[in-house]
């Protein structure tokens, strides 16, 4: 597979089960891998200085609403990052909006392989237009 | 007759229970980084979920004060009831509140990412030699 050297995600997601194969397929695939299971916990990542974070990867599966927080809070703080909000809910999709600005929302069961596709496409769009980032 | 070749093993899982995000990734990093497979769990909740649907873990390394309803010293009482087999690392930034002994070893914070490394690799190997005693 690939490699993305220095490239990091960062999954929220509630649930143990759901995060933890998809963090292990996007380690597989190169890339470094941070995972939370809420908002506290995420933010604190984006306040650590060695944690920097190219892609937040917001699952709104479990409690929708901490998704699209942290979603907005990043989009404001953290404007460098690429999101990509996730979820099952039809309204999860309706109330994303810009939030996620590459596509619909990504509905569960996860395809791994259309996560990767997706944070492959929002990087390789970053580099375009910021080369020197 | 030459001996059958021992069925090649998986790499070893690490259960890392741990809430503090940061104090998680660097460990985790650092266990990956010497072969190990490492699940990240941010409470025991969580530890109990995996334990109870997903593969095998061959240690779990558990932080003693977290969030919720269970703490690091009752998950640990909870998987040797339900796993007697796998060995338990308990981390705390307090000196333990009980004797710990008969629990597994202590990992006092702050301490070492090569330090916690080499916990949990011991911890493994007692545990393989044990596995291979019973086979």
């Amino acid at each position: 597979m690939t490699t993305a050297p220095n490239e990091t995600i960062l999954v929220l997601e509630q649930d143990i089960l759901v995060r933890n194969p998809l963090a292990e397929y996007l380690r597989g695939c190169g890339y470094r891998v941070i995972e939370v299971s809420s908002d506290t916990q995420a933010r604190q990542v984006f306040e650590a200085s060695d944690a920097s974070v190219d892609v937040l990867f917001a699952s709104a599966s479990g409690d929708a609403e901490v998704a699209f927080a942290l979603s907005v809070w990043a989009r404001t703080h953290q404007p460098s990052v690429e999101v990509i909000l996730a979820g099952t809910l039809k309204t999860a999709v309706e109330k994303a909006g810009d939030l996620c600005e590459d596509g619909p929302a990504l509905t569960m069961p996860y395809d791994h392989g259309r996560v990767l596709d997706r944070i492959r496409r929002l990087l390789a769009a970053r580099r375009r237009s910021d080369p020197a980032g | 007759m030459a001996p059958e070749p021992k069925a090649q093993r998986r790499p070893a899982r690490v259960l890392l229970v741990e809430d503090e995000p940061l104090v998680r990734m660097l460990l985790a990093e650092e266990l990956r980084e010497v072969g190990l497979t490492v699940v990240e769990a941010a409470s025991a909740g969580e530890a109990l979920s995996f334990l109870s649907v997903a593969d095998p873990v061959d240690v779990v390394v558990t932080d003693i004060q977290m969030p919720g309803g269970m703490d690091g010293l009752e998950l640990a009482d909870q998987i040797r009831q339900t796993h007697p087999a796998i060995p338990i690392v308990l981390t705390s930034g307090n000196p333990p509140p009980v004797n710990l002994s008969q629990v597994g070893p202590f990992l006092m914070k702050p301490y070492s990412l090569n330090q916690a490394v080499e916990v949990v690799v011991a911890s493994l190997r007692h545990k393989e030699i044990d596995d291979d005693c019973s086979e």
